[in-house]
């Protein structure tokens, strides 16, 4: 029987032979092997519902036609596409569907890329032969997001299926029967799920649509650049449509290895934010309590000889930056600090606790693919909201939980998922239970540990079942743990981390850890590279001392998790310098220079993200605030200190390095750190936003008034 | 020389052919008109200056599809636009760069709301090089100026179209 499955078969398609699996249905073979079937329900990634009857095709020995996604191949099956039969079931099918569709292609956004109007052209009739009242329907408001235009809607429940399989909550469902069905939210509600703007893409009319982009362009207008999204660790592939050098919208770019066809809302409608009123083109130096519009030469003169006196006078200077700008910006700045001597220099704004030691060694990373996670079997997902975190990560731990897999959450709050979760462990003291899960791990696998693990381990009290459960879990084969950004922003960080790692390399699982911003393990090569002798110093300590210079580069006070220690050390500075695309109260009101730099997606460079995959964007032709690239203001500063940079090409060599060294250690944390008062008090974790995570989110219209937008 | 052409020589002949023709044309009817204060008449298909146009009611016909824009050999056309607030799409800029134009007349065949149309205006000027984009007020307001000749003319080329 089993040999049987395996045996390949023979279909013929329009008179020539293919080979095709058995079980396999018609519209993957002529997929696969490029003869076009048209459809509008089949979608690769959607169950198949062959709804709207586009894709009939004549198959031999058969009465009727017969649709081609839903139709499994057979052994000498004798397919027939282009014959007169299936031509006339396809033009029917096609006057049918056109009898309630309204005919206004030029005030419809989806013109020029429907899907409907492009198979009316090849596959419908010329003309007419209904003339009676077209339907109308009603249209729901489905929030800010996403457009309807409900009369245009030819049932294919592509959005319907989407949210079943897909986001895990149906939001949109089918009502009525017959010619009065209709797609509806059951109640009065807004979609509001992280992943919901994909219905857009995937309507293959215009009923669903973009609605910040509606009624604005035409799709032949905008050129398109390739792109990655700078809003979370994953990497997203992205579209940026563009008109005139001004963002337009953001499409998904596919890319089966990262983010499929999907992304998430804040990546399709994030980039909003970078036309805020807040952005700012001006240099800016305070003379007489008041900031005067500057030359950017006067500005980098300044700041070099603001640098210059600290420096000689051994006072201090602390530069803080951005975790989500490029690779090659941060190395950069990184290593012009570096040469001038500056020690106190951090990007890790939302770290709940430091220690050097361990965090210089142990970057955090994924030590597997991203699209291996569907073939993960157990998952111990900790300290997390990954759907709000990391959406599509959260997509693809459904995708496994859905073949199988038994997923265990441990948080300091139960957190609503879309996928079964096996044991929920989530409570107060959630760090403790996370103690007791290694302890029954360790238990399970009679390893032998250090003694200091033992004596800590004895003193958290006894695992119940319930540990002992997910412990075994975790011993099975291809398990994983992702430790999220829940725990990365806790105060007890450095203990979860070594708990996580501890269990990992007990139970031999793989290890997500997220990180924050997009481009965290960017940020950590210099320090990987250069930094041998452990003099870097962390946020805790530049948020301590009075600084002669504070330096911030592309992040502002909400961006952290200590804003308001932040703000006191920004007041508390002699001087203050500012390198931000966008002005706010605390930059008008402290800082000294105000330089003005570009947003993400105005300027160019690569980005790591968690599994180490290091993808480059090119954003140069989009009009940023300002004339001179990043780089260039960078650069320029060295100039100012007459210091020598490194060239692109040797900071990649630097970047691929350091890629490397992540990659090669497969080493982890085996100690459990000493008990320590944090000096810090971070920010309430309740507050965790998916829409407030970076300026350029926080600006964005449409997400700030979705209900998720709405908390901040 | 041979005895004919010696002949044809001494009698002028060719020459007082050639006053025949003129005498010829000379009572013809005149083709020349007096123009600007004569002026000869035009094809209701005439292609002039281009204007839009509205309805009835006074709503302009614009929906903002851009098929003229997209249309235009000459890249003559730029529209943007927006979502009014009563939900329609409308157009926030309409500009025609005058100097680009090349009065072919495929915007008018594009339109599918007879929106932008060619009315048979070809005498204007303008003294300053700005003026030669034509805001959607002006084409607005061409529109209004000449609409009932337009619509006349329109009306009598529709049995061919």
């Amino acid at each position: 029987m089993i040999v049987e499955e395996s045996k390949k078969i023979t279909v013929t398609i329009d008179g020539v032979e293919h080979e095709a699996q058995p079980g396999q249905m018609l519209i993957e073979l002529t997929d696969k092997t490029g003869t076009y079937v048209p459809r509008f329900c089949y979608h690769e990634k959607l169950s198949i519902a062959a709804n709207c009857r586009m894709c009939l095709v004549e198959v031999e020995n058969s009465k009727n036609a017969l649709p081609a996604c839903a139709t499994p191949v057979s052994d000498g099956m004798v397919v027939k596409t282009k014959s007169q039969s299936a031509k006339t079931a396809q033009e029917s099918t096609m006057e049918f569907l056109l009898i309630n569709h309204p005919l206004d292609c030029p005030i419809c956004d989806q013109g020029g890329e429907c899907e409907l109007q492009d198979l009316a052209y090849t596959y419908g009739k010329n003309e007419s032969r209904f003339d009676i009242q077209k339907q109308t329907k009603k249209n729901d408001d489905l929030g800010p997001l996403v457009s309807t235009d409900m009369t245009r809607c030819i049932m294919c429940t592509r959005c319907v299926r989407f949210g079943t399989e897909i986001a895990g909550i149906q939001e949109l469902g089918t009502i009525g029967r017959g010619e009065d069905s209709n797609i509806s939210t059951y109640v009065a509600q807004t979609v509001d799920h992280e992943l919901s703007g994909n219905i857009i893409d995937l309507c293959p009319v215009g009923a669903l649509n973009n609605k910040p982009y509606r009624y604005t362009d035409r799709t032949w207008e905008l050129d398109q650049i390739e792109s990655i999204s700078p809003h979370d660790c994953i990497g997203t592939n992205i579209m940026v449509h563009k008109k005139n050098d001004i963002i337009r919208r953001i499409v998904p770019k596919n890319n089966p290895e990262i983010n499929e066809t999907w992304i998430p809302d804040r990546d399709r409608f994030g980039f909003d934010g970078i036309y805020s009123e807040d952005r700012t083109s001006d240099t800016l130096i305070r003379t007489d309590q008041d900031l005067n519009q500057s030359k950017l030469s006067n500005a980098v003169d300044k700041t070099v000889e603001l640098l210059n006196s600290a420096k000689n006078n051994d006072q201090s200077i602390g530069v803080l930056f951005s975790p989500s700008i490029s690779t090659e910006e941060q190395y950069l700045l990184s290593d012009f600090c570096h040469q001038i001597g500056i020690e106190s220099i951090d990007s890790r704004l939302r770290q709940g606790e430091f220690s050097n030691d361990i965090d210089k060694r142990f970057i955090p990373h994924m030590n597997i693919r991203l699209s291996d996670v569907d073939a993960m079997k157990n998952i111990l997902i900790v300290g997390s909201e990954l759907r709000k975190e990391t959406p599509i990560l959260a997509h693809r731990v459904k995708k496994s939980a859905e073949s199988g897999a038994s997923i265990h959450t441990i948080n300091s709050k139960e957190s609503e998922y879309h996928f079964n979760v096996q044991q929920d462990l989530s409570c107060d003291d959630w760090i403790n239970e996370l103690g007791l899960v290694l302890k029954a791990a360790i238990k399970l696998t009679q390893n032998h540990l250090p003694n200091n693990i033992a004596d800590h381990l004895d003193s958290i009290g006894e695992p119940t079942a319930v540990h002992e459960k997910v412990a075994a879990s975790m011993c099975q084969e291809s398990s994983l743990v992702i430790l999220g950004l829940n725990a990365y922003s806790s105060k007890n960080y450095q203990l979860i981390r070594s708990y996580t790692h501890i269990l990992s390399s007990v139970c031999q699982t793989n290890l997500c850890e997220l990180s924050e911003g997009s481009n965290s393990i960017g940020a950590s090569i210099h320090h990987l590279l250069n930094d041998t002798a452990g003099n870097i110093q962390n946020l805790s300590d530049i948020l301590h001392r009075k600084h002669d210079v504070l330096i911030m580069y592309g992040i502002e006070p909400n961006d952290t998790i200590y804003k308001t220690e932040l703000i006191e050390c920004m007041r508390s500075a002699k001087n203050l310098i500012v390198f931000t695309p966008y002005m706010n109260e605390y930059f008008e009101e402290h800082a000294d220079i105000i330089i003005p730099i570009n947003t993400h997606y105005e300027s160019s460079g690569s980005m790591i993200n968690l599994e180490l995959r290091n993808q480059s964007f090119n954003h140069n032709q989009i009009i940023g605030s300002k004339q001179f690239s990043n780089t260039e203001v960078l650069m320029s500063l060295y100039m100012g200190m007459g210091i020598q940079s490194y060239s692109i090409e040797e900071i990649n060599e630097f970047i691929q390095n350091g890629i490397d060294v992540i990659m090669n250690s497969s080493e982890r944390i085996s100690l459990i750190p000493e008990d320590r008062e944090s000096s810090l008090a971070p920010l309430n974790q309740n507050e965790f936003n998916m829409y407030n995570i970076d300026n350029i989110l926080r600006r964005s219209k449409p997400l700030q008034e979705t209900k998720e937008g709405m908390k901040i | 020389m041979n005895i004919i052409q010696l002949i044809k020589k001494l009698t002028l002949i060719d020459f007082i052919k050639g006053f025949i023709v003129t005498l010829k044309a000379f009572f013809r009817r005149k083709v020349t008109v007096q123009y600007p204060e004569v002026k000869t008449p035009l094809s209701p298909r005439f292609r002039g200056k281009l204007a839009l146009m509205r309805y009835d009611n006074g709503e302009e016909r614009c929906i903002a599809c851009k098929l003229c824009s997209a249309v235009c050999p000459a890249q003559a056309i730029s529209i943007e636009s927006e979502e009014r607030a009563d939900g329609s799409r409308r157009t926030t800029k309409f500009e025609i760069d005058a100097f680009k134009c090349i009065y072919c007349g495929f915007c008018e065949e594009a339109c599918p709301v007879d929106s932008i149309v060619e009315t048979d205006i070809f005498e204007y000027h303008m003294t300053e090089n700005e003026q030669r984009i034509q805001t959607k007020e002006m084409l607005l307001a061409t529109g209004d100026e000449y609409r009932e000749q337009t619509i006349e003319n329109k009306k009598k080329d529709s049995r061919y179209r």
